[in-house]
C-alpha cells in the first residue's frame, strides 16, 4: 500500500500558516481504490494529482478541486464507467464524508470572511447613488471602464477590482454631480406649449417644401419627421432633469390603424436625420388623442418627434409634385398634430420642480443663490446694478449663481454634518464627522470662498470609501448595512429614508418587517433598474447592438424591431415579477408582449400600434419564453449566421445553470476538420469525433439545435439564407421583401442523455418536465447578483430549499426574490 | 476624414503648439526629409515601444513562410508586408510554454498563465504586464506615463505590478481629445484645483478604508491593501499630471472624426487607432503603448458574410478560411500602413520607427483548435538587426518571455528576465 502523503507541512508559498485536514483512514483507502490509478503522482490525469493534493479546505482553489471531485462522484462522471466502480453504499459513505467537510470548511469561511467579499459600487450603482443622493439625473456611469462581470454579473466582488484609474474618475464623476446640483443661473421650470399654427410658424419653408400645410387647427406632416429638416420640437429644456412632453395629435389615412409617434432626444451632437428614438406613443386614428411621455433630458437640449412609418420627404414631395396634388386631395398616410407641449423638471412624484432645484436643497438646506460677485468678502450692493434677472447666459456664465452664507463656518458644519450619514448611509461616528468638518474649516480659514470650499468637501464625502464601498461585515448584517444590500438589489441605488429608518429601529432583519420593504420596493418605480439590470446580464441583453445583422441578408431588420424585441423581454420579465408568475414561463407562456413590428416578425396575428401589449399566443405559434425571443435570438447570433454551439452554451450557462466542462488539459488538442460537411448538423457531428472537443460538445450543442429554427434576427425559418444572387428567391411572409434560399433547415436533435426532440416546442417540453432545475438557476442567478458572490458549498442545501419551497408556491418569480432575501446568504455578509 | 500621410510635420503644427509644450530637440519633422536623411544615424534618443494585440491568432498556412532569413518566400500574408523586408522580423516557433486556450489572453503580455498562479484571494490575479514594466522605466518624461487604447478585450491585457488589470481606452476620440487638446483659462485653472484636492482625497480614502478594514477578515484585508496599491499609482498620475498642467498640449494636424467608428468599421477605426499612436509618438506625449485591435463579431468588409470569430473558427473550411483572410489581410494592410507611417516620421536624424520597438502579437496561433503552438509574432523597427523570418522549433518552442527580454534590453532597461523567460533571445 502506497503512503498517502495527505498532511504535509504548510510550504512557506502560503501566505498564512495553513492547516490541512485529517483524511480518515476510510476514506483514504476509497481514494486509492477508485481515484489513483489516473489521478496519481504518475499519471496525474486531466491535471489532476489526488495523491499529493493536500486536503487543505482553507485553501479557496484546493478547496475548489475537492468540490470538483465531489460534483464529479456525486453526478456519476467518475469513476469512469469503464473502470472499477465502488458499492454505492460505500460511494455513499465517501461522500456524505467529503460533503460535511467540505461543508463545515465552507461555513467556518463564510463565518470568519464573510461569503461576499468586500466590493466597491459598480458603476451603475455609483451613478444612480449620486442621482438619488443629490436628486439629479447626470450621466455618471461613461466616467467609469466598464466592470469585468464575474459569475454572469457586474455585481460580483471578485470582479470588481480597482484600477488607478477608478480613483481619477470618481472624483471626475463626483464633481460633475455636484456641478450639475446647482444652478449657474437662476431659471423658471419650463412649461410651455405650441399649437399647429405655432408649430408651422417656426420653420414654414422647410415644412411647405416637404409636404406640410395646416388643416384646420392643426399641422400636418407627410413626410417623415426627421432632425433638421421636417423637425417638430420642443423648447430646450433650462436644466438637466425629468421632463414631460405632452403631443395631441391624430393620424390621418392610415386605415384607421394608430400612428406610430416617437420621441428622441436631439442632442449637441445629433446627426442628421435619425436621433435615437426613446419612446414611442401611439396616437390614434382619425380623432385626436393625447399621448405623454416623462424623458430625462440635459440642459440645453431639446426632444424632437419622429415619424418612422411616414415615407422620407423626398419620396413625398417627389409624389406629390409630379402628381401636382394639393393638401386637400392628399390621401396618404398622415400625422395631423394640434399641440406639443413640454413641462418640467419633475420631482419624483411628478409634479413640477420649484426653483431653486431639490439638489441644491440637498445640499446647501434652505441658503440663497447670488452671483459670486455678491458674496465676495466686503461687497456692499450697488443701487445701479443690473437686476440679475435680465442678464444673458454670457454675463451669466462670467459671474455665475453660488450658495450664500452669512456665516459660512455655521453653515458649513451643520450641512456636511446633515449630509454626511446620508451619504454614508449610517450613522457616523462624530470622529469622523469631525474630520470633514475640520477639513472644511480649514479650507474656509485658508480663504477658500464658501462655495468652493463645500463643493471639495462634499467631493471628498461622494468619493469616500463609505460611499465607493459596501461596508459590510462578517457575521449577520446590522440593519444599516442590510438595508442597504436590499436597496442595492431590488433599485440598483442607495437606500432611501424610509429604509434607514428601519435600520435605525432595529426592525428591519424581522421577517414581516423585511417582506413589507421588499414589496415596497419592487412597487417602486425605482425597482425598473433592477429589472433591467438583472435581466440585460442573466439573458445578455447588453449585446442586443454587438452586431449589425446583414443588410444583404436580412433585408427587413430595422432599429423599430431591434428595439421591439428588447421592449418585448423587459416586459415579460416585468409581468412575470409583477404578477408572481411561474418563473417555468420563462421556458414556455402562451402569452408575449407584442406590437405590430414585432407581430409581423414573428408572422402573428396583427397588431396594432407600436406600444408593447401583452397578446395570447396561438398554439402553433413557436413562441413563448424567452427562448424565442427575438432578443435573445439575436444576441446569440453575430448578425450573419447562427451557431448551436454558440446559443446552446448560452442556454446551458442561463436556463439550465451549466458551465459546460473546459476540454480536459492534457488531452491532445485536435484541429476541427470539418471539410465536406455541408449543412452544420454533419459539421458539429465531425466537430464531435475528436474527444476533446466531445467532451463539452454534447452536451452544449443539442439545445442549440433546438432553435435551429431561428434565424439570427429571431424570425423562424424553414431554410437558411444565403448570399448566392443565384439561388431561389422566396417572398417573405407578411412582407413585399425576396430573399435567396439556400439549404433546408433540419428540425430535432438528441439530448446528452438521449431524448429526442423534433422542434423547439418539444424542445421546451423537456425542459418543463424538469422544473427544479429552471428554479435552480433562477434561484442561483438570484443569489449571485443580490450578494454579489456566487453560490459556494455551504449554501447548497439553502439552494434545495429555495427549489423546494418554490416548487410549493407555484414557481412564482416573487415569491423567489422573497425567498433569496429571506435566507441566510442574503442576510448575513 | 482628413488623414495626413506626408511626413514632414507642417511648421505651424509646432507653432501653435506653444513654446513649452514639446520636448523639441529630438523632434526632426520640420526638416525636409532630404536633409534629415543626410544626418548621421542617432546613437541615442528616446526609446519607444508599442505593443499592438489581436487575439484570434493569423491563419499560419498563410502567414509562416519556410525559409528562414531575410530571403524567405513570400506568404500570402507576408506580401502585403514587402515593401517592409528587411525591417521587421517574423518569428516561427515561439509561443508561451504551457498555454492552451482561450485564456491565455491576460497572459499575451505578462509571460505568465494566470490560472496557475492565480491568488485565492484575488480571482483576477495576474503579474506585470511588459506594457506597465517598460513604462515604470521609461515613462517618465512625458505627459503620459503610459496608453492603454484600442477595442476592448475580452480579459485584460495590461496588469500593473500587483496584478490589478489597467482598463482599455476604447474611445479613439476621447485619447485624440486627452492628448491634444486643451483646456480653456478657466478650464486649466479647475484643473489645478481638482489635482490639488485629488491628493487630499485619496489620503483621506486611504485612512477612512484602513479604518474600515480592521473589522474585516483576512482576505477583504488583502484586497484592501491590493487596492492601495492602485491608490499609490493614482497618486503618482495626479503628481504627474499636476506638472504638466501648465504645458499646452501638443497640436496636430489631424481630424478626427465627431463620433468614434463603430466597431465593425475596420478599417477607419484601425487606421484612426494607429494614427493616434504615431501622432502620440511624433509629439512625445508618450514612449509606451499597448494597443488592441480586432473585433469578435462582423466587420463591414466588402464580401464579408461572417464574424471574425466564427470565420477563426472554421473547422478547416475553406470559405470560412477564405472570409478569415479577408479580414486578416485588411488587418494586415493596416499594419503596413502604420510602418510606413512611423518611417516616414522624422525623428531627430533618426526615424520614429527606428526608434520604437512595435510587436504584433496574438494570444492564439490558430482560434480553430484554440491552440497556442507558434504564435503569430512580428518585431519591427526599434533599431533592431532584423532577420525577416526567425525559424525556431515548431515542435519545442523557444518562450515567448525571451524575446520580451530581448526587447526591454533594447529600450535600454538592464533586465535579465521577465515573465516566465528562460534567458535572450538574440536572433534580433
Amino acid at each position: 500500500m502506497r503512503l498517502f502523503p495527505l498532511v504535509v507541512a504548510s510550504l512557506a508559498l502560503q501566505a498564512s500558516p495553513l492547516t490541512a485536514r485529517e483524511v480518515p483512514k476510510d476514506a483514504r483507502v476509497f481514494l486509492e481504490n477508485y481515484c489513483f490509478d489516473c489521478h496519481d503522482k504518475a499519471t496525474h490525469k486531466a491535471g489532476l494529482n489526488l495523491e499529493s493534493l493536500r486536503f487543505d479546505l482553507d485553501h479557496k482553489k484546493t478547496e475548489s478541486f475537492w468540490v470538483s471531485c465531489f460534483d464529479k462522484l456525486d453526478h456519476g462522471q467518475m469513476p469512469p464507467k469503464k473502470a472499477d466502480q465502488p458499492a454505492p453504499p460505500e460511494s455513499a459513505k465517501f461522500r456524505s464524508w467529503l460533503g460535511k467537510e467540505l461543508t463545515a470548511a465552507s461555513l467556518e469561511r463564510q463565518a470568519k470572511q464573510g461569503r461576499t467579499p468586500v466590493r466597491r459600487l459598480t458603476r451603475f450603482e455609483y451613478e444612480n447613488t449620486l442621482r438619488d443622493l443629490l436628486h439629479i439625473e447626470t450621466e455618471l456611469k461613461d466616467f467609469f471602464p466598464e466592470d469585468t462581470l464575474s459569475d454572469g454579473f457586474d455585481k460580483v466582488a471578485e470582479g470588481l477590482s480597482f484600477s488607478p484609474v477608478h480613483f481619477a474618475r470618481y472624483q471626475e464623476a463626483a464633481d460633475k454631480a455636484l456641478r450639475d446640483a446647482v444652478p449657474e443661473k437662476p431659471y423658471a421650470p419650463l412649461k410651455a406649449s405650441m399649437d399647429g399654427k405655432q408649430i408651422m410658424k417656426a420653420n414654414p419653408d422647410t415644412f411647405s417644401k416637404f409636404g406640410s400645410w395646416m388643416k384646420d387647427d392643426a399641422f400636418v406632416l407627410t413626410s417623415n419627421l426627421f432632425f433638421p429638416y421636417t423637425a417638430v420640437k420642443t423648447q430646450k429644456v433650462p436644466r438637466t432633469g425629468r421632463y414631460r412632453v405632452t403631443v395631441t395629435a391624430c393620424g390621418l389615412y392610415t386605415d384607421s390603424r394608430p400612428f406610430p409617434l416617437g420621441f428622441s432626444l436631439l442632442r449637441a451632437n445629433s446627426l442628421p436625420d435619425a436621433p435615437e428614438v426613446v419612446a414611442w406613443r401611439d396616437v390614434p386614428a382619425d380623432e385626436f388623442g393625447t399621448v405623454s411621455v416623462e424623458l430625462t433630458i440635459v440642459a440645453g437640449e431639446q426632444c424632437v418627434l419622429t415619424g418612422w412609418t411616414l415615407p422620407h420627404r423626398d419620396v413625398v414631395t417627389g409624389k406629390q409634385k409630379k402628381l401636382k396634388i394639393t393638401p386637400d386631395q392628399w390621401t396618404e398616410p398622415s400625422l395631423a398634430i394640434r399641440e406639443i407641449a413640454i413641462e418640467g423638471p419633475l420631482t419624483d412624484s411628478g409634479g413640477p420642480e420649484t426653483y431653486p432645484p431639490d439638489s441644491f436643497k440637498q445640499i446647501y438646506g434652505d441658503l440663497a443663490l447670488r452671483p459670486i460677485s455678491e458674496t465676495q468678502p466686503g461687497f456692499s450692493p450697488d443701487p445701479k446694478a443690473k437686476p440679475p434677472a435680465k442678464r444673458n447666459d454670457a454675463e451669466w456664465a462670467a459671474d455665475p449663481l453660488v450658495p450664500f452664507a452669512p456665516d459660512p463656518n455655521v453653515a458649513a458644519e451643520k450641512l456636511v454634518r446633515q449630509f454626511l450619514p446620508k451619504a454614508f448611509r449610517r450613522p457616523v461616528p462624530e470622529e469622523l464627522q469631525n474630520s470633514y468638518v475640520d477639513r472644511i474649516r480649514a479650507s474656509l480659514t485658508a480663504g477658500t470662498p464658501f462655495h468652493a470650499a463645500m463643493r471639495s468637501v462634499f467631493k471628498t464625502i461622494l468619493c469616500s470609501p463609505h460611499v465607493v464601498f459596501l461596508d459590510e461585515q462578517p457575521g449577520k448584517l446590522e440593519g444599516y448595512a442590510l438595508a442597504t444590500r436590499l436597496a442595492y438589489f431590488l433599485w440598483n441605488g442607495p437606500p432611501d429614508e424610509a429604509l434607514l429608518a428601519h435600520a435605525a429601529q432595529g426592525d428591519l432583519a424581522k421577517a414581516e418587517v423585511l417582506n413589507a420593504e421588499v414589496e415596497r420596493l419592487l412597487n417602486h418605480p425605482k425597482a425598473a433598474r433592477f429589472e433591467r439590470s438583472f435581466t440585460a446580464q442573466w439573458l445578455d441583453l447588453n449585446k442586443i447592438n454587438a452586431t449589425a445583422p446583414d443588410s444583404s441578408l436580412y433585408p427587413e431588420f430595422d432599429r423599430i424591431l431591434q428595439d421591439s424585441a428588447l421592449a418585448e423581454t423587459e416586459h415579460f420579465f416585468h409581468e412575470i415579477l409583477a404578477k408572481n408568475a411561474s418563473l417555468l414561463e420563462f421556458v414556455h407562456s402562451d402569452w408575449t408582449f407584442l406590437n405590430e413590428r414585432l407581430a409581423r416578425h414573428y408572422n402573428l396575428p396583427d397588431v396594432r400600434g407600436f406600444e408593447l401589449q401583452r397578446v395570447s399566443l396561438p398554439v402553433d405559434s413557436h413562441r413563448g419564453g424567452v427562448l424565442t425571443h427575438a432578443s435573445v435570438l439575436k444576441v446569440t447570433a453575430d448578425g450573419a449566421k447562427t451557431s448551436p454551439i454558440l446559443r446552446g452554451k448560452w442556454i446551458c450557462e442561463r436556463i439550465l445553470g451549466i458551465t459546460p466542462p473546459a476540454p480536459p488539459e492534457d488531452v491532445k488538442k485536435i484541429e476541427p476538420d470539418i471539410r465536406g460537411a455541408n449543412t452544420i448538423r454533419v459539421q458539429l457531428d465531425k466537430h464531435r469525433s475528436s474527444p476533446a472537443c466531445a467532451s463539452c460538445h454534447v452536451i452544449m450543442d443539442p439545445p442549440g439545435f433546438a432553435l435551429e429554427t431561428f434565424d439570427v434576427i429571431g424570425g423562424w425559418r424553414t431554410f437558411y439564407r444565403t448570399p448566392d444572387s443565384k439561388a431561389p428567391k422566396v417572398q417573405l411572409p407578411q412582407s413585399k421583401i425576396t430573399v435567396s434560399k439556400g439549404l433546408d433547415v433540419e428540425e430535432g436533435y438528441d439530448t446528452a442523455d438521449g431524448r429526442h426532440f423534433g422542434n423547439v416546442d418539444e424542445y421546451k417540453k423537456l425542459l418543463l418536465s424538469e422544473p427544479d432545475v429552471l428554479a435552480r438557476n433562477l434561484a442561483t442567478k438570484l443569489i449571485t447578483y443580490a450578494t454579489g458572490a456566487p453560490v459556494q458549498f455551504a449554501d447548497r442545501p439553502l439552494v434545495e430549499q429555495i427549489v423546494k419551497d418554490s416548487r410549493t408556491h407555484g414557481f412564482g418569480l416573487r415569491t423567489m426574490v422573497h425567498q433569496v432575501v429571506e435566507s441566510r446568504v442574503f442576510l448575513e455578509k | 476624414m482628413n488623414i495626413s500621410l506626408r511626413s514632414p510635420i507642417e511648421r505651424r503644427t509646432f507653432l501653435r503648439a506653444g513654446a513649452i509644450s514639446l520636448a523639441l530637440p529630438f523632434l526632426n519633422g520640420m526638416l525636409p526629409r532630404s536633409l534629415s536623411a543626410a544626418q548621421p544615424k542617432p546613437v541615442s534618443g528616446p526609446k519607444r515601444l508599442i505593443l499592438v494585440a489581436r487575439n484570434l491568432g493569423l491563419h499560419a498556412p498563410f502567414l509562416f513562410p519556410e525559409t528562414p532569413g531575410l530571403a524567405y518566400e513570400n506568404t500570402r500574408y507576408l506580401s502585403l508586408l514587402d515593401e517592409h523586408r528587411g525591417s521587421f522580423t517574423l518569428f516561427s516557433g515561439v509561443s508561451h510554454i504551457g498555454y492552451n486556450d482561450h485564456k491565455s489572453e491576460p497572459g499575451l503580455f505578462t509571460g505568465v498563465r494566470w490560472d496557475k498562479i492565480k491568488d485565492p484571494t484575488r480571482e483576477h490575479h495576474n503579474s506585470i504586464s511588459l506594457d506597465q514594466y517598460v513604462a515604470e522605466q521609461i515613462g517618465g518624461a512625458t505627459r503620459y506615463r503610459n496608453l492603454v487604447i484600442g477595442n476592448p478585450v475580452q480579459w485584460h491585457l495590461s496588469w500593473t505590478a500587483s496584478g490589478v488589470p489597467v482598463p482599455t481606452e476604447k474611445r479613439p476620440t476621447e485619447t485624440f481629445k486627452q492628448l491634444f487638446i486643451d483646456g480653456s483659462p478657466t478650464e486649466v485653472a479647475q484643473e489645478i484645483q481638482r489635482l490639488h484636492e485629488g491628493k487630499s482625497i485619496l489620503d483621506g480614502f486611504v485612512q477612512e478604508s484602513k479604518a474600515m478594514a480592521a473589522r474585516l477578515g483576512a482576505e477583504d484585508k488583502s484586497r484592501i491593501d491590493l487596492m492601495f496599491t492602485s491608490i499609490r499609482e493614482a497618486e503618482q498620475n495626479l503628481h504627474r499630471a499636476e506638472s504638466w498642467t501648465n504645458s499646452a498640449k501638443p497640436k496636430v494636424e489631424y481630424t478626427v472624426p465627431a463620433k468614434d467608428p463603430d466597431f465593425a468599421a475596420i478599417n477607419e477605426r484601425e487606421t484612426l487607432w494607429y494614427d493616434i499612436a504615431r501622432l502620440a509618438f511624433q509629439t512625445d506625449s508618450t514612449r509606451v503603448i499597448l494597443l488592441t485591435l480586432g473585433d469578435a463579431g462582423r466587420a463591414n468588409l466588402e464580401g464579408l458574410s461572417m464574424g471574425h470569430h466564427d470565420a477563426s473558427h472554421h473547422g478547416k473550411d475553406e470559405k470560412k478560411i477564405d472570409q478569415l483572410a479577408m479580414i486578416e489581410e485588411a488587418e494586415l494592410r493596416q499594419f503596413s500602413r502604420f510602418l510606413t507611417t512611423m518611417k516616414q516620421a522624422q525623428e531627430g536624424s533618426s526615424t520614429l520607427f527606428d526608434q520604437t520597438t512595435i510587436l504584433n502579437a496574438s494570444n492564439l496561433s490558430n482560434a480553430s483548435a484554440h491552440t497556442c503552438q507558434n504564435l503569430p509574432i512580428l518585431v519591427a523597427g526599434g533599431g533592431y538587426k532584423h532577420q525577416g523570418h526567425v525559424l525556431h522549433d515548431r515542435q519545442n518552442n523557444q518562450p515567448l518571455s525571451n524575446l520580451y527580454v530581448r526587447m526591454l534590453q533594447q529600450l535600454g532597461i538592464e533586465s535579465q528576465t521577465f515573465g516566465a523567460s528562460t534567458g535572450v533571445m538574440t536572433d534580433i
